[in-house]
């Protein structure tokens, strides 16, 4: 199968939705001619024209509010937010607007837009540029969360986010543009909800989400080396979340690590390992550990920005804890 | 100034019984002096002070019922207010008293699972847990093997394989019992020919002691077996793995809780024998005619009905053939 980038996957599923519905159009900073600081909308503004992919000035909260307008009113704009860490400009238009238009007019509005915005650190980019705030958004209902964990998350995801008539965050890891996936020629769609077992085993589970699936699998491959036998599963889809095929895998394993980029205090880690001390309490032979960002603002400093995010030897070594019985917090 | 607290010595026990203090209030205590005995609905168990000083505010008297976890006295630094004021009597629980329930009130010499609990729980994991409630295992024996807290699944294992019994044992989900007969002849046969041809003198008990040993370990595979030796005038003995002992030399006694009881009954009139003060799996050798009538009674959480018949089995071949045994 061919290999293309994760930046290629995102501009084809852009570029194939907005070829099938005239509704679709660009619109953020320097998504035209530009094509965004990661070159991912290149080349749609010839395509489509200056009317379908629409440069702004500087102003999250101007073209956020547009874009939820226009959605109101028969369009279905995708809505591209350079920085993850800028969600914080457009809270308003985002999770008191368009996140609640279709409860508080009974049904009678939709808002079908799709926020495509990044996260992840390692990027030498400072504590303003480096964020991952997936879980700020999860937390308000009536928005959906997709995290793609590769070209070929990032494309299927995509394409169902812009069907879906409701509103959409998707974030991308901004580290991973340029990694390559397999990915289809032939048109595919991947439904919200559905986790992806990345890789089977029998020991210990690891959720990753994002970046992290990476990091987990190559965490899974160094305790293969050692004989203990991970499960790698991959939500894709944090809002909804897939329990059951996490429960599934946490009652068969007895034990489980979460990892995530988003700070690790009241994240999605917690989230997650809420719900399976909830769901599969009595089939845990140890706590669920969280592995998120430390709770600090991610460093400038390449020393200690790389030690603030989880890594497969620090996963690796947490899980052998975790298997030995010594995660425990006297 | 240190509180003493009732201490919660079953999975689902919300009262103990105070059975009687050891130390009066305002007496002078050190750490792990006796307190007082508590009963549970499984037995009685010995607390000991976790701290130096005075019993003070006595709160609870011999007798009473008293919730888990409730401070009963203080460990002070002076023997000033020996005894609490006012004294609040506790109010019996509407749970099931002890004194309505087969108890069997075993005091046990060996690190025990009150030693354990005295801070309060066992902890382990919720899927042990739930394991060890659904096979009917208390991990408060875990505490006396030394196993390091918190317990997991694979504790399990270590729980499994304990001698089927111990002080802490309830009495016996359900009593079974196997009886078998086999000739003296052979038995006679043997111990005369060690007699004429070795002058080594081998007593019956002995020779049932190794025996039964020996035939336990080849049922149940356990690594040690204490065989409990009862003796109606005097003190029991406690034998370890006697049949790895020659006949002629009696087998080391110890202080380890016995595996099963052994009755020798042949030299009486007596055909077995089992007086209700234990749980442990009880085995009675009795005379009969030219016949030894061997009698086993165990539970059905000791062993399994496999096990017990195969110990049986094995102990009157033995019986019935001691050099083919030997051999």
């Amino acid at each position: 199968m061919r290999q293309i980038t994760l930046s290629t996957a995102v501009n084809e599923a852009i570029a194939e939705e907005m070829r099938r519905d005239e509704t679709i159009f660009l619109i953020g900073e320097d998504v035209a001619e530009a094509g965004t600081p990661f070159k991912i909308t290149a080349g749609l503004v010839e395509e489509f024209g200056t009317d379908r992919v629409i440069d702004t000035p500087i102003s999250e909260p101007g073209f956020m509010g547009i874009a939820v307008g226009a959605a109101m009113t028969g369009s279905r704009p995708i809505v591209d937010l350079m920085f993850g860490d800028f969600i914080f400009l457009i809270m308003d238009q985002l999770c008191n607007q368009a996140a609640k238009t279709h409860y508080m007019s009974g049904g009678k509005l939709n808002v079908p837009l799709v926020l495509r915005t990044n996260m992840g650190a390692t990027r030498r980019s400072a504590a303003q540029h480096s964020q991952s705030l997936h879980a700020i958004v999860a937390h308000i209902p009536g928005l959906k969360v997709a995290m793609p964990s590769s070209a070929y998350e990032a494309k299927g995801l995509l394409k169902t986010a812009i069907r879906d008539n409701n509103p959409v965050v998707i974030f991308e890891d901004k580290l991973m543009y340029q990694d390559k996936a397999d990915v289809p020629e032939e048109e595919f769609l991947i439904p919200f909800g559905v986790a992806n077992v990345k890789r089977e085993g029998s020991d210990i589970t690891l959720v990753g989400t994002s970046s992290m699936v990476q990091v987990a699998e190559k965490a899974a491959e160094i305790l293969a080396a050692e004989g203990i036998s991970a499960e790698v599963i991959d939500p894709r889809t944090i809002v909804p979340l897939d329990m059951d095929t996490i429960n599934a895998s946490v009652r068969k394993t007895s034990r489980c690590i979460v990892i995530d980029e988003g700070h690790q205090s009241f994240g999605v880690t917690s989230e997650i390992a809420s719900r399976l001390m909830e769901q599969s309490f009595y089939h845990l032979d140890g706590p669920v550990i969280r592995m998120g960002a430390m709770d600090v603002p991610i460093p400038f400093s390449p020393a200690l920005e790389d030690i603030t995010v989880p890594t497969p030897e620090g996963v690796a070594e947490t899980a052998r804890k975790l298997m030995a019985g010594e995660m425990y917090h006297v | 100034m240190s509180e003493v607290i009732m201490p919660a010595l079953g999975m689902a026990q919300d009262t103990g019984k105070l059975v009687k203090w050891l130390k009066a209030p305002g007496d002078s205590v050190a750490t792990g002096d006796l307190l007082f005995e508590v009963e549970t609905d499984k037995s009685v168990m010995e607390v000991e002070a976790q701290a130096d000083g005075f019993l003070t505010h006595v709160s609870a008297s011999d007798g009473d019922d008293v919730p888990v976890g409730k401070t009963i006295a203080m460990i002070s630094a002076t023997a000033d207010n020996a005894v609490a004021t006012p004294v609040t009597k506790v109010e019996p629980e509407q749970a099931p008293t002890p004194e309505t329930m087969p108890t069997v009130v075993a005091m046990s010499s060996t690190p025990s699972t009150a030693a354990a609990l005295e801070g309060g729980r066992i902890l382990a994991s919720p899927k042990a847990r739930r394991l060890a409630a659904e096979d009917g295992l208390d991990l408060g024996q875990l505490v006396a093997t030394g196993t390091a807290m918190p317990y997991h699944v694979s504790d399990l294992k270590t729980l499994r394989d304990l001698p089927a019994s111990s002080a802490q044992t309830v009495v016996m989900a359900a009593t079974k019992q196997i009886t078998a007969r086999c000739k003296q002849a052979g038995s006679r046969d043997f111990m005369d020919w060690m007699k004429a041809d070795g002058a080594i003198t081998v007593t019956p008990t002995a020779m049932f002691t190794s025996f039964a040993s020996s035939a336990w370990r080849v049922a149940t595979e356990a690594p040690t077996i204490v065989v409990q030796l009862s003796d109606p005038d005097g003190e029991d003995t406690y034998l370890r793995n006697a049949d790895f002992t020659r006949l002629s030399v009696p087998a080391p006694e110890t202080d380890e809780d016995a595996t099963f009881v052994l009755h020798d009954l042949s030299a009486s009139f007596l055909t077995s024998l089992r007086l209700g003060d234990t749980a442990l799996p009880t085995l009675s050798i009795g005379a009969d005619g030219d016949s030894y009538l061997i009698t086993f009674e165990f539970g059905s959480d000791q062993m399994s009905n496999a096990q017990a018949i195969a110990f049986i089995s094995g102990l009157a071949r033995r019986l019935a053939d001691p050099l083919h045994h030997l051999v």
